[in-house]
């Protein structure tokens, strides 16, 4: 990596070593996400008992919708950093970052991207495996091509960015309001339905899917799985891809743009 | 760095939060805003390489003048020009020759060893790694913090958190230094290393320095200058030895003496007498006195040690900040 991008490669290796500095955290997080994996697989067959398929989802695809929407989801929830950013201006915490020669947004984005991969090769195994056990007991295949890959990447990468666009948003309300955390929760339960990891998208009734569709939260879970299961359209995927990079673009603008605004009602509380 | 901090103000707007549940859901409808002058039109200059003393009560608003400084935040009006930079533009070149150190709130990370924050400063500042190393060594060494550089932040005690502070926000060498109570909390033999560092600092780099302080042996000890603010204005601007010039009519004279001597010496001059202890005998004179009285008491009754102090800055400020008058001058 070149010198202008050595300080974000270091704040990423950084979070990433902060994390493995609490060895229990780190070690019950691992635990917890395969008891998780365990608790939807037997959610969705309760769901599934005396059914062959919901809509156009037979048990074993829902599974794999569900798997890879999750963990793609699971890679384009900010959340944390949201609160993260509420407490930081709220508490003033922000004082030392902004005083520093190096843009806060790109710093935070490859601090989350450190946190993400301390935890995304443990989701990466704990969906991959029953990925792997429902191919071989399935007789599932996968059937992706390398115009597919690209798409799943491409969408992928495009999905966690607009994650954090939207996350850094939600965080700068706390320049206005007095405790945003309410809506940041809000947000997450919202996001969590419409990204498609609860639920496919598909079973949602036509008018409300339009509706998703055109939003971007549908890169962070729905799409990806789409791609996985086939279910993509290869001709909209120019209008996808255009969709999303319009999405990235006018939160990227909106973000620097509200940043600076936002700025000016910073009050740096504390010493 | 020449700052010039022409008539700035600056007003909080705090919503007025009333006693009782009625008035909390009332408040769901209706809130009363109110106005807080912080700032109520303070101008300075400070030349490049001067070290300058910000004292005053809490919420005089030093600390306002200092994040306004580091571009933290936006005066209401006013103007605020550091090397003809507008701090609150936040122009990296201008960062890149910013220090701020606080006593509260640090850079460092706290779940991590003080190094790894220093390896992602030189990256940050874009620092040439085997100098900023070396620099890294020899103000660890005059501190005394080499053997805590490896230490998670949070396990360090406040005096080596607040060096290993000071040496982040040194290692870029910056050409304007702000520290707002670096020394809060410290032991003596910590403040003191702290402040030799500050002070050397600004002599060997010609670093313009302003430290805010409640501890005015820190205003003492390295500033030639001080600011006064009080109430959100500037009270008094100029050095120390003017300050006592101006504020400091009197001067302590202290005489130990004989047991035997003691009700002798107490009758030369009884009114301005201001502490009398064990052997010794304090009196208030005023300056122009001061050789005549130092005379007649070395004349009048046996002297085993005579001292001539200025009274404490604190009184010095107190008297200031209260409004008193140049006593000088009356």
């Amino acid at each position: 990596m070149s010198g202008k991008y050595e300080k974000y490669r270091k704040n990423m290796f950084l979070a990433l070593k902060t994390a493995y500095m609490y060895r229990e955290n780190f070690l019950i997080s691992v635990v917890m996400r395969f008891i998780v994996v365990l608790l939807t697989l037997y959610l969705w067959k309760a769901v599934y008992a005396g059914r062959d398929a919901l809509g156009d989802y037979s048990f074993l695809e829902m599974i794999l919708y569900l798997f890879l929407a999750n963990f793609i989801y699971g890679l384009g929830n900010f959340d944390g950093f949201s609160y993260e950013l509420v407490d930081s201006i709220l508490q003033g915490k922000l004082n030392s970052a902004l005083l520093r020669p190096v843009s806060y947004s790109r710093m935070a984005f490859f601090e989350c991207v450190g946190q993400k991969l301390v935890y995304a090769p443990i989701d990466f195994l704990a969906y991959v495996i029953p990925l792997g056990a429902a191919a071989v007991y399935g007789g599932w295949r996968l059937r992706m091509g390398p115009a597919a890959w690209c798409m799943l990447l491409l969408t992928s990468a495009g999905g966690v960015l607009t994650g954090f666009l939207i996350s850094f948003l939600m965080g700068m309300i706390a320049f206005y309001v007095e405790n945003p955390r309410v809506l940041i929760f809000i947000k997450g339960e919202l996001f969590a339905l419409l990204s498609g990891s609860l639920i496919p998208l598909d079973l949602f009734p036509q008018g409300v899917r339009a509706f998703i569709e055109m939003l971007p939260v549908k890169y962070i879970g729905y799409y990806q799985s789409s791609i996985l299961l086939g279910h993509v359209r290869w001709e909209e995927c120019v209008y996808d891809l255009a969709l999303l990079a319009g999405w990235i673009l006018l939160l990227t603008l909106l973000v620097r743009r509200l940043w600076r605004l936002a700025l000016t009602k910073y009050i740096a509380n504390g010493g | 760095m020449d700052i010039d901090v022409r008539e700035i103000t600056k007003i909080y707007r705090v919503f007025d939060k009333k006693e009782g549940l009625r008035a909390s859901a009332l408040s769901l409808f209706h809130r009363e805003m109110r106005e807080i002058p912080a700032l109520r039109g303070i101008s300075f200059h400070i030349d490049g390489g001067e070290i300058v003393g910000f004292v005053g009560k809490n919420g005089s608003g030093k600390t306002t003048t200092m994040k306004i400084l580091a571009g933290l935040l936006s005066p209401t009006a006013g103007s605020v020009r550091i090397d003809g930079w507008t701090p609150f533009d936040k122009d990296y070149e201008f960062l890149k020759r910013l220090g701020f150190i606080t006593g509260q709130k640090g850079q460092l990370r706290p779940d991590l060893p003080a190094a790894d924050s220093f390896d992602l400063l030189i990256s940050i500042y874009e620092l040439d790694r085997t100098e900023a190393e070396k620099r890294i060594g020899d103000l660890a060494g005059e501190l005394t913090v080499e053997h805590v550089l490896s230490q998670p932040v949070r396990l360090l005690s406040l005096g080596q958190r607040m060096k290993c502070e000071l040496i982040a926000s040194l290692l870029h060498g910056p050409s304007l230094l702000l520290l707002d109570e670096p020394t809060l909390g410290l032991d003596f033999a910590s403040a003191e290393s702290i402040r030799r560092i500050i002070y050397k600092e600004a002599k060997e780099k010609g670093t313009t320095v302003i430290l805010s302080s409640h501890i005015l042996d820190d205003i003492q000890e390295i500033c030639g200058r001080m600011i006064l603010i009080d109430a959100g204005r500037v009270k008094f601007d100029g050095s120390l030895d003017a300050c006592f010039r101006a504020y400091a009519k009197h001067k302590i004279l202290t005489v130990r003496t004989k047991k035997d001597q003691m009700e002798l010496a107490k009758r030369i001059a009884p009114d301005a007498v201001c502490g009398v202890e064990n052997n010794t005998v304090s009196w208030e004179i005023p300056r122009e006195e001061m050789p005549r009285m130092v005379e007649r008491i070395m004349r009048q009754i046996g002297v085993e040690d005579i001292t001539v102090k200025e009274p404490s800055l604190g009184k010095v400020i107190e008297r200031i900040a209260a409004g008193g008058n140049r006593e000088a001058e009356k």
